[in-house]
């Protein structure tokens, strides 16, 4: 937009008047750069090799803190995705395990509740002894049989047997 | 914008502008101008002059709108962040967020031993959103798989109903699974209709509770409805403590609903519920409900009840109810709960008096007729004799209700009606059991003329068995009644705490107590006529035992008058008698014929009190129960 209204304008205006002393103030510079380039180049041969030279340690020291530091993050990013992945599989492990341990524990009392026990003892051809006789021993070790000694009711009636 | 004055008309020497002159000058002024623009610019100088101060107010008006719109933008901008941000927030936070409930564990119910009573496993519903499926085919699929893998519980046709029904958004399929169970069911119904996306069934963790004890114990400790919360016995009173403190955690979800992994946050662990541990021995419970199914099967009555407590301290060990044809759920826990006329047990409360007020000795004789007249009625005993001479052991043992009213008419109304309340009758226990009954005990102030004539022989009142128990067990305890409990202690959070107790209540001196206890052991004597107590079959090998009988007739509801036929058999009793450790009471509601406490209830009595002696190593009585004269003479 600049360049244009000034071309606009340019040619409003004389040309002459204004190309001659810009194109001559151009060269000039253009001149004055090339010498100058020139003479620093030759004057000051291997200077700023050196000096750049200088800068490595530092430039290699702050590349390795940044590598370090993408490193770090890296592996530390790794790490704790990792040990998430781990919590979340232990927690899974340990919920398989607690259900297994309720399911266990609902066997353990079911066939440790009364009515299976005494199931299992009926099964076993056991009766309950009832009003039965006592043995009573006393402190001299003489026993002393207290009622009357009877076999049970419903009792004897099964098989097999220790003695 | 002319770099210099435009030159003007051509003037001749003498100054004056020729016509001819200025219009030629006019023209290549013109033609001039004219060639200056035509080179990159509006060949119509007039209109480009005007289209110049158009760009002006075009930027200015395009300024304008732009700001206009940012301005809009801004209050906007400004409106989301700060003026509804909160609620843009909690919407954004609604659709993204989740709340997981994390469930507490219900406690668990412990006997005295240690014994599990009640717990609490994981356990899975199987549930869906009807609305999801994408055809009725998928339904069907999903209704045979569950069908197939729960039959005979469910059955497909009632899945497809649930599914198809549309009574609800989310349908309960299947309830009480295990979560291997469910998982399994859960693999094959996506496995076969392969949902994209959400998932039309799910699973949703419900808790199952055991009863490891079955129905021997369900009266006693309640069940739990399907919201995990208790609906009766144990379960209701400590429900609170049991049910422990839900805790939560918030996810972000995706689209489908799936929770996104490192997402967690928010976490509040569940408090798990707190332990109750009772006061019952669970072999014990078991032995007593099934001797007492057995009895009220034996005797053909309608139902029953006993009870098993410590004689000398607060505990419960057993309380056991039973109706023919009547599940647990249905009696519930009779003990507590239901009131009966207790009959003759009831005359201790007499004795206990007449004991205090020194009227009467274990031997004091008395010339007991065979009827007597009081408050209009003539009260008679339960056998036909003449005027015969007993001693007041004799009118225990024996029961009678002449002698009884004789020694009451000693004591007077005022005295019976003082010491009546000392037993803790017509209160409530405080046993931690829902719908704990207080039983009745007319007041002095409402009794009719024939008050005083019932109450000391046990009719016109009302008691619990379990407050019969505490009747028998302060007499057992030296006259000091420990009010009862059925919970030892509760844990929470691994901290064991017991139970606050009652605050005992002294009903009888303890040598009053202590005599009227060697009285009681009367009624389970045997032998000839004269030594015959009312309940020698409640008597067991190697200890001495105190007791009493009771036989109330039942109020018969057609007439509102006392039924010739139905009874209430009762018996309470105290073992061992000289040392003593339990006191146990049973009732049977209506034994076939008519049968008294000594035929029906007492050798009930005894099979439960011969188990509880050599469960709990009780050591044999040193030495057998005296004998006592009941009889001074037969009479004519």
């Amino acid at each position: 937009m600049t360049a244009s209204l000034r071309a606009g304008s340019g040619t409003r205006r004389d040309p002459a008047t204004h190309e001659t002393p810009r194109g001559v103030r151009l060269a000039t510079k253009r001149r004055g750069r090339q010498v100058r380039a020139t003479t620093a180049r030759v004057s000051a041969a291997g200077r700023p090799v050196r000096s750049a030279m200088l800068r490595v340690p530092f430039v290699v020291a702050i590349i390795a803190v940044l590598g370090g530091g993408v490193g770090g993050v890296l592996y530390l990013n790794t790490k704790i995705d990792e040990s998430g992945i781990r919590t979340e599989q232990a927690r899974e492990t340990a919920a398989d395990l607690t259900l297994q341990i309720e399911s266990l524990n609902r066997s353990i009392a079911e066939l440790g509740a009364t009515p299976r026990l005494a199931q299992e003892a009926r099964k076993l051809g056991l009766v309950p002894a009832g009003d039965a006789a006592i043995l009573v021993i006393d402190e001299s070790g003489k026993s002393t049989v207290v009622g009357d000694p009877r076999p049970v009711r419903g009792g004897g009636a099964q098989t097999g047997g220790g003695h | 914008m002319a770099g210099r004055p435009a030159p003007g008309p051509k003037r001749d020497r003498r100054g004056r502008t020729t016509r001819r002159a200025a219009e030629q000058q006019a023209a290549r002024r013109r033609a001039a101008r004219e060639a200056t623009a035509g080179a990159g610019r509006s060949p119509k100088p007039r209109r480009s002059t005007r289209s110049r101060t158009n760009h002006r107010r075009r930027s200015l008006v395009v300024l304008a709108v732009v700001l206009l719109m940012f301005g809009a933008a801004v209050v906007k901008l400004v409106m989301i962040q700060t003026v509804d941000a909160a609620a843009y927030s909690a919407k954004a936070a609604q659709q993204r967020d989740r709340t997981i409930d994390l469930p507490a564990m219900r406690g668990s119910i412990y006997d005295r031993n240690g014994t599990l009573l009640a717990f609490t496993v994981q356990g899975r519903a199987i549930a869906a959103w009807p609305a999801l499926f994408t055809s009725d085919t998928e339904r069907h699929a999903v209704a045979d798989i569950i069908g197939k893998a729960l039959a005979p519980d469910v059955t497909a046709d009632d899945v497809f109903t649930k599914l198809t029904d549309g009574k609800s958004t989310y349908v309960y399929l299947a309830r009480g699974l295990m979560p291997a169970q469910a998982d399994a069911i859960m693999t094959k119904i996506n496995d076969t209709i392969k949902p994209t996306g959400r998932s039309p069934v799910t699973t949703e963790r419900q808790d199952l509770r055991q009863y490891p004890e079955g129905s021997v114990l369900q009266s006693l400790l309640g069940t739990t409805g399907w919201d995990g919360h208790g609906t009766g016995g144990i379960e209701i009173k400590f429900d609170s403590l049991l049910s422990g403190t839900d805790g939560s955690r918030t996810v972000d979800v995706d689209a489908f609903g799936n929770a996104m992994p490192g997402t967690e946050r928010d976490d509040k662990a569940p408090v798990d519920g707190g332990d109750v541990h009772l006061t019952i021995d669970a072999d014990l419970q078991y032995t007593v409900q099934q001797m007492l199914t057995d009895a009220v099967k034996s005797t053909g009555a309608k139902g029953g009840m006993a009870l098993v407590r410590s004689a000398t301290g607060p505990d419960v060990l057993a309380m056991a109810s039973y109706y023919q044809g009547k599940t647990p759920a249905e009696t519930g826990n009779m003990a507590v709960t239901s009131p009966f006329e207790p009959g003759s047990v009831t005359k201790v409360v007499t004795f206990g008096a007449a004991l205090e007020q020194k009227l009467i000795t274990p031997t004091t004789h008395y010339a007991v007729p065979g009827t007597i007249e009081m408050g209009g009625h003539t009260i008679h005993d339960a056998w036909v004799h003449s005027r015969v001479g007993m001693t007041a052991t004799g009118i225990l043992a024996k029961s009678s209700n002449v002698g009884t009213l004789m020694i009451a008419q000693q004591i007077g109304p005022d005295a019976f009606a003082r010491e009546l309340t000392k037993y803790g009758l017509g209160q409530k226990t405080g046993i931690q059991l829902p719908a704990d009954s207080a039983g009745v005990i007319p007041p002095q102030s409402q009794w009719s003329s024939t008050t005083f004539a019932n109450l000391p022989i046990g009719q016109g009142l009302s008691m619990t068995l379990l407050q019969m128990a505490d009747m028998y067990q302060g007499i057992a305890n030296g006259g000091v009644r420990i009010p009862p409990t059925i919970v030892a202690s509760t844990t929470s959070d691994g901290v064991s705490t017991p139970v606050t107790q009652g605050k005992p209540v002294r009903e009888l001196s303890t040598k009053s107590a202590d005599t009227l206890l060697d009285m009681l052991r009367g009624t389970i004597q045997g032998g000839d006529i004269m030594h015959d107590g009312t309940a020698p079959s409640a008597a067991i090998t190697g200890y001495q035992v105190a007791g009493k009988t009771g036989t109330a007739q039942q109020v018969d509801p057609a007439c509102g008058c006392y039924s010739e036929t139905k009874v209430n058999a009762t018996f309470a009793g105290i073992v061992p008698a000289d040392n003593p450790r339990f006191v146990i009471t049973v009732m049977l509601d209506a034994p076939g014929g008519g049968a008294e406490g000594g035929e029906a209830a007492a050798p009930l009595f005894r099979d439960i009190a011969a188990y509880a002696m050599r469960a709990f190593d009780v050591p044999p009585s040193k030495s057998k129960a005296p004998i006592y004269d009941l009889y001074t003479n037969l009479g004519e």
